[in-house]
């Protein structure tokens, strides 16, 4: 079958470069050259003949994390944080009477008329048009995507000017969340504004596509009972980046379950997704997704996803310490450090901490052996946006590196010395040609297997790097990469046929095209020829998948593997069956 | 490799035997892989290099005592393992415990835990499982939830009620104000 793919101590910096972005002629805080300064609100409005104003300022609880162990949130030294660039409004009934923003300290003014019953409204969303521009809003998935809001009283504007203080209370109660956690969207808002302004010092033109953040107390670490996330129900399994219409997924989820794992103070974990939202929407991404850990060794697509998304909300945060907040009373929490962290032996371009730790080591200012380069921001997002995003390979590290080393010729030995850090080879090009680190393995290198039109070669798919923490579906090996250019553009025929299956096993190769992302995909299950594994006349050959697809005379990329290999190792009916080896061919008529 | 290599079966709660292991669940934090698809589907954040997986020793039905067997697995060394529990009311747990330490556990190893809960409503409960260990020298921490769900059960509809414009969907929430 085959069809065409449809296509956290970090308070200091992060107001610093905040402020930059509202004052004129302040510098880039991570792009080294001068940000523009995108305007907040106009200046206050003076209230006409029967107006008055209504201002005040609009605050969150943020509730930050232990010091020391346990680790987790500390609701002790919760501090009260100005809600900047939010919607703030004049409501009476259904009908808005007055519109505004509060700027970065949280302030905003109102004219309405005098003598006029109404509330002020905080909504949890920031927009900006313009350049840059935003659209940013927190909804609840559990309840129709409805947006949040922070209502006060509903009273008389007056005849005077007046101010009304809005506060979003956490809830917390001294024992659990006691009350409405009506801190939460906000507070997960500031710190996606805050990705964005960092974003903004690095790619002042910037507009962003429209971003939902779904939260919810009643989004849980658990998937729903057909094992993918369930937004209606908060099942979510996870916090998350997705979009995709099959599950019902379009932006950021993010746990609040209490007791269970909850995010909006969870800095890091909420910019990490955002990192994904703009890898999606700025440059390109190849990644399968899937669970990862920092001991995996991954899919090299995985690997540098993920690592880019640690080390930009590292980096945005300018705070390397990862916090994520789990458990009884949100104590406890699982950490990192993004510059070190731990004996980790799984570095390589197919870990998503060795990718991670160089992105991180690019920008940073740190001193650690091998780090002597402090590059701007905007050279990393560069890269992302330009080789990452039309690069004719996968995305991985190589694109992303080669890039950066174009960038800077004269840095060549230092950037390898970086790599060389992470067990990285100092390789050039797109597709790791010349990597050597096979991870102990005897299927990982070449990264790349060239193919010629009319030749056959043989590549195997395994299951040797499943982990106990986060499975097997998304692993190094399990999926095998080629590359090919037909000689002319038309028809193609890509055959892979099985060579050695493990005994009593049957089967089942597959495989994508890529140019520049998918192109088409031939998935066809078994034949039956295939599964009669005790028949007499049953050959390792029996079972193969091809296809024929109209392609462009330009460079491809096939992802080929064995089917079961990329399922869950407690899959119950088609678990992996292990090393695999296919023959592969491409020819044309 | 890793493997598991020594199972240690602790059981807390009630003598209900373990080999009666007729469900059993994706890894959690795993998502169903779907053919065919574009596998952008999610990308979740980093998991804490702690292994656990849950089964269910029966299936879940209202007023019926469940098992719930808990596999920890340790990559890496694991100090300091410990075991928190919080279930979901109104969800009972027999013989309730509030933690449980279960010591060190070698690469390679595991261990299994057995608790017991009571689903008292016709509807899906959730036992919150938090687990801390000192792993490569820091403290960490894993936090799951095993859901019950009993058959036919409606899943639980969110206890927040949208307010106010039916028209855009607002879920508000009362400010702390002050005017002056």
């Amino acid at each position: 079958m085959v069809r065409m793919a449809q296509m956290k101590p970090e308070v200091g910096r992060a107001v610093a470069i905040v402020a930059c972005l509202l004052v004129a002629g302040c510098g880039g805080g991570g792009g080294g050259s001068p940000a523009p300064a995108p305007p907040g609100p106009a200046p206050a409005p003076v209230p006409g003949p029967g107006q008055v104003a209504i201002s005040g300022q609009v605050t969150y609880d943020f509730v930050p994390h232990w010091i020391s162990s346990p680790f987790g949130l500390d609701y002790s030294q919760t501090e009260q944080r100005s809600a900047r660039l939010v919607t703030v409004e004049f409501v009476d009934g259904g009908t808005v009477l007055a519109s505004t923003q509060t700027d970065v300290n949280g302030d905003y003014s109102l004219i309405v008329d005098a003598d006029r019953s109404g509330f002020v409204r905080v909504r949890a969303e920031s927009v900006r048009t313009g350049t840059p521009g935003w659209d940013f809003r927190v909804v609840d998935n559990t309840d129709g995507n409805a947006l949040y809001t922070l209502d006060g009283a509903v009273a008389s504007s007056g005849t005077t000017n007046s101010e009304r203080d809005l506060h979003a209370d956490s809830g917390w109660t001294n024992t659990g969340y006691g009350n409405e956690r009506a801190a939460a969207p906000f507070a997960i808002l500031d710190t996606i504004y805050e990705g964005a302004a960092f974003l903004v010092t690095a790619d002042p033109a910037i507009d962003f596509p429209p971003l939902s953040i779904h939260w919810s107390p009643d989004n849980r670490p658990v998937f729903g009972a057909d094992g993918n996330p369930n937004p209606e129900t908060g099942e979510i399994g996870t916090s998350l980046y997705s979009v995709n219409a099959t599950i019902g997924t379009n932006g950021i989820y993010l746990l609040g379950a209490e007791n269970q794992d909850t995010e909006e103070y969870d800095r890091h974990v909420i910019l990490h997704e955002f990192a994904h939202y703009l890898e999606r929407e700025f440059a390109r991404s190849d990644s399968i997704g899937g669970p990862h850990a920092l001991t995996d060794r991954l899919d090299m697509r995985v690997a540098f996803s993920e690592g880019w998304a640690t080390a930009f909300a590292a980096l945005a945060l300018g705070n390397p310490d990862y916090r994520d907040s789990q458990g009884s009373l949100q104590q406890f929490a699982f950490r990192f450090n993004t510059e070190s962290a731990g004996s980790n032996s799984a570095r390589g371009w197919y870990s998503e901490q060795s990718v991670l730790e160089l992105i991180y080591d690019l920008v940073d200012s740190g001193s650690e052996p091998n780090d002597g380069l402090i590059y701007p921001f905007a050279g990393v997002w560069g890269a992302m946006t330009g080789a990452v995003a039309t690069t004719p390979a996968l995305t991985s590290i190589f694109p992303f590196y080669d890039a950066i080393k174009s960038a800077h010729p004269g840095d060549g030995p230092l950037l390898d010395q970086l790599a060389a850090g992470q067990s990285i080879d100092s390789v050039t090009g797109d597709f790791g040609a010349g990597e050597t680190n096979d991870a102990g393995g005897p299927d990982v290198v070449p990264v790349y297997t060239a193919i010629a039109v009319g030749a056959t070669v043989n590549v195997c798919s395994s299951d040797d790097y499943t982990s106990p923490v986060t499975g097997s579906t998304n692993k190094l090996a399990s999926r095998r990469y080629l590359r090919f250019t037909p000689q002319a553009a038309g028809s193609v025929t890509i055959t892979v046929r099985a060579t050695s299956i493990p005994s009593g096993e049957f089967a089942d190769p597959d495989f994508w095209i890529h140019r520049a992302g998918p192109v088409a995909v031939a998935e066809g299950a078994p034949t039956a020829a295939c599964q009669d594994v005790g028949g007499g006349a049953w050959m390792p050959g029996d079972c193969l998948e091809a296809a024929t697809v109209s392609l462009p005379s330009e460079e491809h990329v096939l992802e080929v593997y064995e089917w079961t290999n990329t399922n869950a190792g407690d899959d119950e009916e088609y678990p992996p069956i292990g090393r695999t080896c296919f023959d592969v061919t491409v020819e044309q008529p | 490799m890793n493997r598991m290599t020594t199972r240690r079966p602790r059981r807390i709660g009630s003598a209900l035997a373990l080999a009666a292991l007729v469900a059993a669940w994706p890894l959690a934090g795993t998502a169903k892989p779907v053919r065919g698809e574009p596998a952008t589907a999610v990308t979740p954040k980093p998991t804490p290099p702690i292994a656990i997986t849950h089964r269910l020793a029966t299936e879940p039905a209202l007023g019926q005592p469940v098992e719930v067997i808990l596999s920890i697995a340790a990559e890496g060394e694991m100090t300091g393992v410990n075991l928190r529990f919080d279930a979901d009311d109104p969800l009972a747990m027999i013989d309730p415990v509030d933690s449980l330490g279960i010591g060190t556990l070698r690469a390679g190893e595991g261990a299994d835990v057995a608790v017991t809960v009571l689903p008292l409503l016709d509807r899906t409960h959730y036992l919150s499982v938090t687990v801390t260990a000192v792993v490569d020298g820091m403290p960490q921490t894993r936090s799951i939830a095993v859901p019950i769900r009993l058959p036919g059960s409606e899943l639980p509809q969110s206890d927040d009620e949208a307010a106010g414009d039916a028209e855009e969907g607002l879920h508000s929430f009362g400010a702390v104000e002050t005017v002056r």
